[in-house]
This record gives structure tokens, C-alpha cells and sequence, in this order.
């Protein structure tokens, strides 16, 4: 039994997708499974032969990304379409998604899910199910402030570690879409602070932010 | 003004004052992806950082009254490239939020209202897929705070630059 842990986040440092992984990653580990492939495609590249091989080793994918304009991102659709021709059948496989935005309701991720879901259909693998994360902009600062952190991120983690019980028993479940446990109302005042503190960071005005062109 | 993005090379419309045409003949080359930096909301506002062509895009939309998309159907998404044209043009919108019929979506950056028609093309469209794409112009719309148009999907990439031609011109 190997996991392949496909990370779709454009970013080269830690990122809310790589953080949910790794929920995935602790909790299939606690449920007995010891091999793992990790793979970042960060670019509209075509995956290497090392990637193939690991990749077509592996009998249950989880795929994690940020939801970008409503959609999966592009260049993951790139990648996608490469994986797809590629045809690495397994009528067996097994195929989750994780999909995380800015936005507070989790529910907004669902036509990025239903996306991975088609391509999975289109490639002959089966879907084993999803969950659609909101608040995803503060996934990074809530896993590193402590107690009130792990609080704040408990039903985001709580859906995840259902997702990697799953993958890791390679059972079939409903997708679900949470958000994290901080109120909208805060949630938003942090996020429209952080562009101001942004802003005069980048040596702009906060007045800056709504130029036009 | 339109603006119609597609992923046709060599798309035979002339561009004009009250049409702009974004294609992969636009920029210097192969469009980069969207890196996920939001520079194009804190470092200059408007414009994306990545310089190739395509990073004033989200200033076009800001002047149009008519989005219109020519792209190959990928799993009910836009095409690879018009989906990174659209990654790469959140600048249309502020990075702030506000709250429409009970969801977050971004505040408007541009006065304008954009109706988004889609073309899509392709020889094995699941149905499935036809109703993933429309759900998806939906939410793009209503992120836009504007509307969704006719969504239309055609067998062949002709068909669908074809019958786009009408609605752009």
C-alpha cells in the first residue's frame, strides 16, 4: 500500500496545501501505512519519468490545491492532461482531493473538486472522495500560533484526518467542505489588515490598493 | 468593449478598440502560471508581477462590458491557458471581501458589469463536464459581480471559433 501525496500549490515555500497534506500524511501513517511518495508540481510541466514511476507505483493519490478564480489552477490542469495521456491504468486507484481558498465558506470549492473528479472519470480511477477547505488564508498563521491555533483549525484537521483515515483504507467517502472554527467577521478584519500591512511592507500606500489602471 | 480570451493560435478576428483578443500569440512566449505571490494586489496593485505579455489582462477586463471565452473543455474547467490567462488576472478584482447573497467573494477594484459568455469546444464533453463548466462561468460571474451569458459547447474547435465570431463582432 503507497500513498502518493500530489501537492498542486504554485509555491515554492510551505503552503496551506502542503500543511493539509501533511495532516493526510499523520493520519495515514497512524492507520499503519509506511510508504509514501511526495510530489510537487509547481509549473505547467510535464511530469518526469522518476515522477511516472512513483506515481504509477502508488495505488491511492491524494491531490492537494488552492482554488484559483473558482477553478483548480491552470497548471495543474496542464499536468493533469499530461497524466491523463500518459495512461497509467490501475482499474484499482484510488483518487482524493483536498481543495483549500481564501474564501470562509468551504462549499466554494466544489466545481475545483468536481474537476479533479471528472479528470479521475476520464482516466478510468476511482473517486474516493474530498474536502473543500475555507478560510485556507489562515492555515499557515493558525498552525503556528499554539492551543488557540489548533482550536481555531480543529474542524478543518477533523475533516482531513477523515479524508487520510480513508486513503488510507482506500474507502470510498462523501466529500465535505468545512471552514475554520475563527468567525467570519474576524476572519475578514485579519485578512483586510494583513493587505494593509502588505501594502506599506511593499513600500506602496494603503490607498494604493485600489488603484486602477 | 470585449474581451474574448481563447486558446486558438492564429484566431482569424482582427482586435480593435472594441475587442481585445488574448491568445497564446499575445505574450512573449509560453504564458508563466500564476504563482500564487497576490503581488498583483500589494506590490503593484492592478498589474501582475510576472512580465510575459499577459500581466495587464486584469486592467482589460476592468474596461469591458463582455467576457467571452473560446477554450477547449478540460474536465469541465477552461483550457490550461485560458485558465492561467484568468489566474493571472485577479488584479480585476480587490484583494478585499465583502459579502454577496451569503458568500464571501472580493470587492469590486472596477465600476464595470461583465457578462461571461463561453464557446467550448471539444470531441468528448461528458455531461458531467458540461455541468461542472457551467457551475464554474457561474461562480466565475458572480465573483465579477456581473453575469453569465450563454455557455455553449461544440464538437469541434471551428464550431466553436466560429460561432463565438458572432457574438464578438
Amino acid at each position: 500500500m503507497k500513498i502518493a501525496l500530489i501537492n498542486g500549490s504554485p509555491k515554492f515555500k510551505e503552503s496551506a496545501s502542503s500543511k493539509l497534506l501533511g495532516i493526510i500524511k499523520e493520519t495515514a501513517t497512524n492507520c499503519g501505512v509506511s510508504e509514501f511518495v511526495e510530489i510537487h508540481f509547481r509549473k505547467a510541466t510535464v511530469p518526469t519519468e522518476e515522477q511516472l514511476r512513483q506515481l504509477r507505483d502508488a495505488d491511492v493519490w491524494v491531490f492537494a490545491y488552492p482554488l484559483y478564480v473558482d477553478g483548480a489552477p491552470g497548471h495543474l490542469l496542464s499536468v493533469l492532461r499530461e497524466l491523463e495521456g500518459e495512461k497509467l491504468e490501475n482499474p484499482e486507484r484510488k483518487i482524493y482531493g483536498i481543495c483549500n481558498c481564501g474564501f470562509y465558506e468551504g462549499e466554494q470549492n466544489e466545481s475545483a473538486l468536481e474537476v479533479l473528479r471528472n479528470w479521475a472519470a476520464k482516466c478510468g480511477y476511482i473517486w474516493g472522495g474530498a474536502v473543500g477547505v475555507g478560510g485556507g488564508g489562515a492555515t499557515l498563521s493558525l498552525t503556528s500560533m499554539g492551543t488557540i491555533g489548533t482550536f481555531f483549525m480543529s474542524p478543518v484537521r477533523r475533516a482531513v484526518e477523515a479524508l487520510g483515515q480513508a486513503a488510507a483504507e482506500k474507502r470510498i467517502l462523501e466529500n465535505r467542505y468545512v471552514s475554520i472554527a475563527l468567525p467570519r467577521w474576524i476572519y475578514t478584519i485579519c485578512a483586510h489588515d494583513g493587505w494593509k500591512k502588505k501594502i506599506k511592507a511593499a513600500g506602496g500606500k494603503v490607498e494604493d490598493l485600489e488603484r486602477r489602471f | 468593449m470585449k474581451v474574448l480570451i481563447t486558446d486558438i493560435e492564429n484566431f482569424d478576428l482582427p482586435a480593435s478598440d472594441d475587442l481585445k483578443i488574448v491568445s497564446p500569440d499575445t505574450g512573449n512566449g509560453s504564458i508563466k502560471n500564476c504563482i500564487g505571490c497576490f503581488g498583483c494586489w500589494h506590490k503593484t496593485p492592478g498589474e501582475c508581477v510576472i512580465h510575459d505579455g499577459f500581466e495587464r489582462t486584469g486592467a482589460k477586463l476592468g474596461h469591458c462590458d463582455q467576457l467571452i471565452f473560446i477554450s477547449e473543455c478540460v474536465y469541465g474547467s477552461l483550457s490550461p491557458f485560458c485558465k492561467m490567462v484568468l489566474d493571472r488576472s485577479i488584479s480585476y478584482v480587490h484583494p478585499n471581501f465583502v459579502m454577496r447573497r451569503g458568500e464571501m467573494h472580493h470587492k469590486r477594484r472596477y465600476d464595470n458589469v461583465i457578462t461571461v459568455t463561453a464557446h467550448f469546444y471539444g470531441a468528448d464533453i461528458t455531461e458531467a463536464e458540461k455541468e461542472t463548466a457551467k457551475k464554474l462561468m457561474q461562480a466565475n460571474a458572480d465573483n465579477y459581480d456581473g453575469f453569465v451569458g450563454e455557455i455553449h459547447f461544440h464538437e469541434s474547435m471551428e464550431a466553436a471559433a466560429e460561432a463565438a465570431k458572432g457574438v464578438a463582432l
